[in-house]
C-alpha cells in the first residue's frame, strides 16, 4: 500500500473557450499528500485548487497526467474512492431538503455511514437540522456539509475552502472538529484554503499552488525550521540561481535572500566573501506564501493577507 | 434512496395530476350522457377529441418532470454533491429517467381510464348492443384495445417530451433545458407546416401516434403499422437518455 493518500504527476487541465485563449487551470501539477497528514493546499483565487479537487473527485476529466487517490485512479475507480473518501466541494447540497432529509438521503449511499456520528455532530456543531438547506446561514450550510462528510466513515477527507465566509467562532469550531475528531485518528485531511493563519494552525504539510503549478511542498515543520530571510550588505554576492536560495531581492544598498535550506552555511559563506549579514529572521507561513507566489505584499489580495 | 429525492421533487405535480384526474372521473360519473338511444356518433371522433384534450396536460406534466433530476442539480450547483455519492453518472441518470417515466405512465393510465369510463357510459346511453366494440374509420376494435392504444399513443408522446426535456437539461446543465425542448418541439411543428405548404406531397412523421386515422400514406395504422410505429417511437424516446448518458459522461461537473 502506498504511503501517499493523494498523488498527482504532471497533471494538466485546460479549459477551451470559443472566443478566448484556452485556460491552463493546471499546468503540470505534481503533488504528494502523505497518509495520516493534515495537508493545507494553498493558493490564490484561481490558482487551481478547486480544479484539482474536482479532478480528484472524478467530477472533471484531466487533459493529461496521472493522479491517484488512496492508490486508485479517480477516472476508473471512482466508486471505491468515494466509498473511502469524503469530498466537500461546492458546499451546496440539495436546497429543498433539511438536515434530517439530507442525512436520510446520504445514509443509503455509504456502507460505513454512522447515524450516531451524524447525531453527534448535529449536536456539537449546533446545526438546525429541521431547517431547509437553502434557509440555513452560510456557516450552518458548511457545517452540514461537513457533518455529512464526517458521518460517512471516510478515511480521507477532501475539503475545498471549508472556512470561506465563516466567522472566527464557527471557523474555530469546525477546525477543532476536523483536527480532534477526524485527523487525530490517523486519517488524512486535505483542505484547500487561502486563509493562511488557519492552515498554519492545523496543518502539518503544506503545498503552495500558483497558476496550476505546485511551487512548494514540504512539511510545515521543515518550512518553519528552514525558511529564513537573510539581509546582506556587500559586493559580488552569490547569484540567485543557487539551489538553496529561493529568491533574491536586490534593494538600495542591501540584498535580501529567501533561503530554503542551510542558512548557517550560506551566511558563513557570505561572511567569508566579505559581506555583512545584517539579520537572519525566521518566516511565518504568510510571508513564505507571499514570497513563493512571487507577488509581493502590495499585489496580494486582502484575503491572502488575512 | 436516490429515487426518494426524485419523488420529493415531483410528488406535488404527480399528486395534483392524479387529483385532477380523480375530479374528472367524478365529473364523468355524475354527468348523464345527453346522447339518446340509437344516436349516430362518430366514436373515433370522440376518442380523437379526448386524445387531443389529454395530450396537452400530459405533455405539460412530462415537460415539467423532464426538468427534474441531475441536469437541474448541476444547474443549482448541487452536481458536485450528487456525483460524489456512490454511484456512477449513468446510475443517477437512469433512475431519474425511469422513475419520471413511470410516474407519467401512471398518470396516462389513470387519465385514459377516465376516458374509458366516459366512453363506456356513452355506449350504454346509446343502447348499443355491442357495448365493448368501437368503430374506427376503417374497422372495428374492442373498447379495451381502443383505450389501450389511445393510452399508448398519449404516453409515447409524453415520453418523447419528457425524454427530450431531460436530455436538454443535461445538455445545457440547467433546468432551463425545458425551454430548449419546447423550442425543438415547436420548431418541428413549424417545420411540418412549412414542408406541407411548400411540398404538399411530403409529410413529416407525426409526433402523435395516430392509430385510428387514415394517414396519407400508411392507411389504417391499427391494422398494419401500429407495431412498427410504436417501436420507432419507443426507440426515439430511448435515444434521448442514451444520448444524455454520453453527454453526462463527458462533461465536467
Amino acid at each position: 500500500m502506498s504511503d501517499l493518500a493523494i498523488q498527482t504527476q504532471s497533471l494538466h487541465k485546460h479549459f477551451r473557450a470559443l472566443h478566448a485563449p484556452s485556460l491552463h487551470a493546471l499546468d503540470g501539477l505534481d503533488m504528494h499528500v502523505p497518509r495520516g497528514s493534515i495537508y493545507g493546499f494553498l493558493g490564490r483565487n484561481g490558482a487551481g485548487k478547486t480544479t484539482t479537487i474536482r479532478l480528484l473527485a472524478g467530477l472533471a476529466h484531466p487533459t493529461s497526467g496521472r493522479m491517484q487517490v488512496l492508490g486508485l485512479d479517480p477516472q476508473t475507480d471512482r466508486i471505491p474512492i468515494l466509498e473511502r473518501t469524503g469530498f466537500v466541494i461546492d458546499k451546496m447540497l440539495l436546497p429543498s431538503m433539511n438536515g434530517n432529509d439530507l442525512v436520510r438521503f446520504n445514509r443509503g449511499f455509504f456502507p460505513r455511514w454512522s447515524d450516531a456520528l451524524a447525531a453527534k455532530y448535529a449536536e456539537v456543531l449546533e446545526i438546525p437540522m429541521k431547517q431547509k438547506f437553502r434557509r440555513l446561514s452560510t456557516g450552518n450550510q458548511t457545517k452540514l456539509c461537513l457533518l455529512l462528510a464526517l458521518s460517512q466513515g471516510a478515511e480521507l477527507l477532501v475539503l475545498d475552502e471549508p472556512t470561506a465566509g465563516l466567522d472566527p467562532v464557527v471557523t474555530d469550531q469546525l477546525l477543532r472538529v476536523l483536527v480532534d475528531d477526524f485527523a487525530n485518528e490517523g486519517r488524512t485531511l486535505f483542505l484547500s484554503s487561502h486563509h493562511l493563519s488557519e492552515v498554519e494552525r492545523v496543518a502539518d504539510w503544506v503545498g503552495i499552488v500558483d497558476r496550476g503549478k505546485l511551487l512548494l511542498e514540504e512539511s510545515l515543520d521543515d518550512v518553519r525550521a528552514h525558511f529564513r530571510r537573510v539581509r546582506v550588505v556587500g559586493e559580488n554576492l552569490p547569484p540567485a540561481s543557487r539551489g538553496q536560495i529561493f529568491k533574491t531581492k536586490v534593494g538600495e544598498g542591501t540584498t535580501e535572500y529567501i533561503v530554503r535550506t542551510g542558512t548557517d552555511g550560506f551566511t558563513a559563506e557570505l561572511r567569508s566573501q566579505g559581506a555583512i549579514v545584517l539579520d537572519v529572521s525566521p518566516m511565518n507561513l504568510s510571508e513564505i506564501f507571499l514570497e513563493v507566489v512571487g507577488k509581493g505584499e502590495a499585489n496580494v489580495p486582502v484575503e491572502v493577507l488575512a | 434512496m436516490y429515487l426518494w429525492k426524485y419523488w420529493r421533487e415531483s410528488r406535488i405535480l404527480f399528486g395534483v395530476s392524479l387529483l385532477a384526474i380523480a375530479l374528472l372521473m367524478i365529473a364523468i360519473l355524475r354527468e348523464h350522457p345527453i346522447i339518446g338511444p340509437h344516436a349516430n356518433v362518430q366514436l373515433s371522433g370522440v376518442w380523437t377529441v379526448f386524445l387531443g384534450i389529454q395530450i396537452l396536460p400530459l405533455c405539460f406534466v412530462a415537460w415539467i418532470f423532464g426538468s427534474f433530476g441531475v441536469g437541474r442539480d448541476i444547474g443549482e450547483r448541487s452536481g458536485s454533491f450528487i456525483f460524489s455519492r456512490l454511484g456512477n453518472r449513468a446510475w443517477f441518470l437512469w433512475r431519474d429517467w425511469g422513475f419520471g417515466l413511470s410516474q407519467i405512465l401512471v398518470i396516462a393510465i389513470f387519465l385514459n381510464l377516465a376516458g374509458l369510463v366516459q366512453m363506456y357510459r356513452i355506449l350504454v346511453a346509446m343502447g348499443d348492443p355491442y357495448r365493448n366494440i368501437v368503430f374506427s374509420q376503417n374497422g372495428a376494435v374492442s373498447l379495451t384495445t381502443f383505450a389501450g392504444v389511445a393510452c399508448l399513443a398519449a404516453f409515447l408522446l409524453a415520453a418523447l417530451v419528457f425524454s427530450l426535456t431531460y436530455f436538454s437539461t443535461i445538455l445545457i446543465k440547467n433546468a432551463r433545458g425545458v425551454f430548449v425542448s419546447a423550442g425543438v418541439l415547436l420548431g418541428y411543428l413549424v417545420l411540418g407546416m412549412v414542408v406541407r405548404h411548400h411540398w404538399p406531397s411530403v409529410e413529416l412523421p407525426s409526433l402523435l401516434l395516430q392509430p385510428f386515422e387514415n394517414t396519407r400514406h400508411m392507411g389504417d395504422t391499427i391494422a398494419d403499422h401500429l407495431g412498427l410505429a410504436v417501436t420507432i417511437r419507443a426507440a426515439i424516446v430511448l435515444l434521448f437518455p442514451f444520448a444524455a448518458q454520453i453527454v453526462l459522461k463527458k462533461i465536467d461537473i
